[in-house]
């Protein structure tokens, strides 16, 4: 064992009566099978296969809290504008150190045919709808987000409804030593549209870990977009797991744009289970300094005609690391699939590196799979032509970082994400300016 | 204005330039000519501060400076332009875009204030109808996808927006067909104000149809071992290089 295992195992013994729905025998029990689950797996180590470009010691040396005790954080001299990430969409529920804060949330009236629940309220008053719709998870972090889940958002979209503005959830860290537990459940029904974009930032000052999971639901013919935005404080680790499950005709695009945190590991998993399920999985990454971010991406083509797309790009800068592991599995007679996978990379520094490696299994025997991993260094021909032209080095560099990643940034629909993300790229390779120009008229 | 004394450059050890000695003056127009490998483009590209070249000895200095310590934005700044055989694809940073940071930061260089995307695009405009470029390439990628000649107008577009001192063309002339060719000459004629300096380097006399120099060097095995006027490049299309190798060995 851990000390990060040892530390919470004494705190779910003595408390986890005080979590939400502690009370309930339902809730109650599944807590402790998922606790369990947690217990049985372990923290994984570098001998993991799946975790062996990333180090975790740093966790399981640390202890957390992370069943309740603490002192809310004051959130009067918080104002999201200040934030660096967009905060801007008309329904926004905000979580500071994982319990839901109204005073900075924007909760006017939901479109129709989208419920929002806040799922610490339906543990205690209606524990039915969170046990009844949970899947228990295999791994080690998804089985602890469930045993120690206190609060979080539920969406559920009605059949056939279009859910027009996106919805918002920020997950903000302010204290230290926390395991901030965010949860995000979103279930579309057939023939409906959503959006939703999930944030998670830590304060300047914050040294609390997030351990994050995101359920996707998405019935037939349903199309769902899902932006997760990652941009903890170097102090922080951050663990993600994103996990889907398609039905047929449904579209799920979900993106991960992850820059900041100590450790940060992304998971994202979509089963595609009906003929005709699509994902579309993009992501960017930047990382710097001591910075290690990681994303595991895995596709699970269940069924016949079934498609997937994923383009990933990172860049690593100082001596930071990345990694991009892309698993695509084809189950037997899962015939005519479509999968398409792309990983490029860009090392900006000697001492950055940059680990990447599509995976496929594949038990059918119909199947165009295209894959393709790149890691490269900035063209020196372009670097020198536009410092010919009179552009400063650093300008330069910056630009055609830009360029490197601006595929990414096109791809996003929502105008104030899309611009974030374009600062973002730019700011983070330290020079100003975005590659628009003001028009003529 | 440009002196090149004694330079003497190599990559991997290899000698390239071995000892060459150039003056431009004001106004005037340089042709360089040489057989394949003789270290032409060498030249302009050590003009301009491509890395990857070393230079062992001898001095290039331009209106007294030292070009050889600045970084090739600084030669810009100075009012040094490169037009490039191959001009670069850049996929992801617009035309207009990049000209804009180029203006921008020889004018920072120079102490001037920055352009503002109103004032600026009235300068393009301008330029753009002078040139003949096509309105539909400014705001492409830069040079990706154009076609060869599309590439060069570019390369000469550019050269016009930025007004060098002194402009390097490094075989401008490569891979355009006739008409290509033609524009090209007619937009580097219409920058012969005389006052800007030009370096034309070529393998072919047919690009000095279009641009007439004031003065021919014949570059070979790194040094320059004729000069002349327009009529050395006649010569020169007549009787190939063989002879002044020749004549050079003999000596």
């Amino acid at each position: 064992m851990n000390a990060f295992a040892d530390n919470l195992s004494e705190q779910f013994r003595q408390h986890a009566e005080h979590l939400p729905g502690g009370d309930k025998d339902n809730v109650a029990a599944f807590r402790r099978r998922a606790f369990s689950q947690f217990e049985a797996v372990g923290l994984p180590t570098l001998r993991h296969e799946d975790w062996k470009y990333t180090d975790i010691r740093a966790i399981a040396k640390a202890s957390y809290a992370a069943l309740g005790g603490h002192e809310r954080s004051e959130s009067s001299d918080i104002s999201l504008d200040a934030l660096p990430f967009p905060s801007f969409a008309p329904h926004l529920a905000v979580f500071l150190d994982g319990d839901f804060c109204p005073a900075l949330s924007r909760l006017g009236a939901l479109p129709d045919g989208v419920q929002e629940s806040n799922i610490h309220a339906l543990l205690q008053h209606d524990p039915e709808r969170i046990v009844g719709q949970v899947k228990n998870h295999d791994a080690a972090f998804p089985s602890l987000n469930s045993a120690l889940m206190k609060d979080g958002l539920l969406v559920e979209v009605s059949a056939g409804a279009t859910v027009t503005e996106p919805i918002q959830v920020l997950n903000i860290s302010r204290a230290g030593g926390l395991l901030n537990t965010a949860r995000l459940m979103l279930n579309a029904g057939a023939n409906s549209a959503v959006t939703i974009i999930e944030t998670h930032y830590s304060l300047e000052g914050s040294t609390s870990m997030t351990n994050a999971l995101t359920e996707i639901e998405a019935q037939a013919g349903a199309q769902v977009t899902h932006y997760r935005i990652q941009m903890d404080n170097s102090q922080c680790h951050h663990i993600g797991n994103v996990i889907a499950s398609v039905q047929a005709d449904a579209h799920v695009r979900t993106y991960s744009f992850a820059f900041g945190g100590d450790v940060t590991r992304i998971d994202v998993n979509a089963d595609l289970v009906g003929k005709g399920a699509n994902v579309t999985m993009n992501g960017l990454f930047m990382v710097d300094d001591d910075q290690h971010i990681d994303h595991h991406t895995r596709v699970r083509h269940c069924v016949s005609h079934t498609q997937s797309n994923e383009n990933y790009k990172g860049i690593a800068d100082g001596n930071g690391r990345g990694v991009f592991n892309g698993k695509i599995l084809v189950d037997q007679d899962a015939q005519k699939i479509d999968a398409i996978q792309s990983s490029k990379n860009l090392l900006l520094s000697d001492n950055a590196e940059i680990d990447t490696k599509p995976e496929l299994e594949i038990y059918a025997d119909d199947v165009k799979c295209a894959h393709s991993a790149t890691v490269g260094q900035l063209d020196d021909d372009a670097f020198f032509y536009l410092r010919s032209r009179g552009v400063e080095e650093a300008k330069a560099r910056s630009m055609l970082t830009f360029a490197f990643a601006a595929d990414i940034a096109e791809d996003v629909d929502i105008t104030p994400v899309r611009e974030w993300l374009e600062e973002i790229i730019t700011s983070r390779t330290h020079a100003s300016g975005i590659n628009e120009i003001g028009d003529d008229g | 204005m440009l002196e090149i004394n004694n330079l003497q450059v190599s990559v991997e050890n290899k000698a390239i330039l071995k000892g060459l000695n150039l003056s431009v003056g004001p106004g005037e127009v340089h042709a360089i000519m040489g057989p394949n490998g003789s270290g032409k483009s060498t030249l302009a590209h050590v003009v301009a501060g491509r890395d990857g070249y070393t230079v062992s000895g001898g001095s290039v200095t331009f209106n007294d400076k030292d070009l050889l310590d600045l970084a090739p934005e600084e030669r810009a700044g100075e009012g040094v332009f490169l037009a490039f055989q191959y001009p670069v694809e850049i996929p992801g940073v617009n035309n207009v875009y990049m000209l804009k940071a180029a203006l921008n930061g020889i004018r920072q260089y120079r102490g001037q204030p920055e352009l503002d995307a109103v004032e600026f695009l009235k300068l393009v405009k301008a330029k753009t109808k002078a040139v003949g470029i096509d309105n539909s390439l400014l705001n492409r990628p830069v040079n990706t996808g154009f076609s060869g000649g599309e590439k060069k107008r570019n390369e000469v577009f550019q050269m016009s927006v930025l007004e060098p001192h002194l402009a390097i063309l490094d075989e401008t002339d490569s891979g355009l067909d006739i008409d290509a060719l033609k524009a090209v000459g007619d937009g580097v004629n219409q920058l012969r104000d005389g006052k800007r300096s030009f370096i034309v380097v070529t393998h072919y006399q047919r690009l000095l149809d279009y641009i007439v120099p004031d003065f021919v060097h014949v570059l070979s095995d790194g040094q320059i071992v004729r000069s002349g006027d327009k009529s050395l490049a006649l010569e020169l299309e007549d009787r190939g290089y063989d002879w002044l190798k020749d004549e050079a060995n003999v000596a």
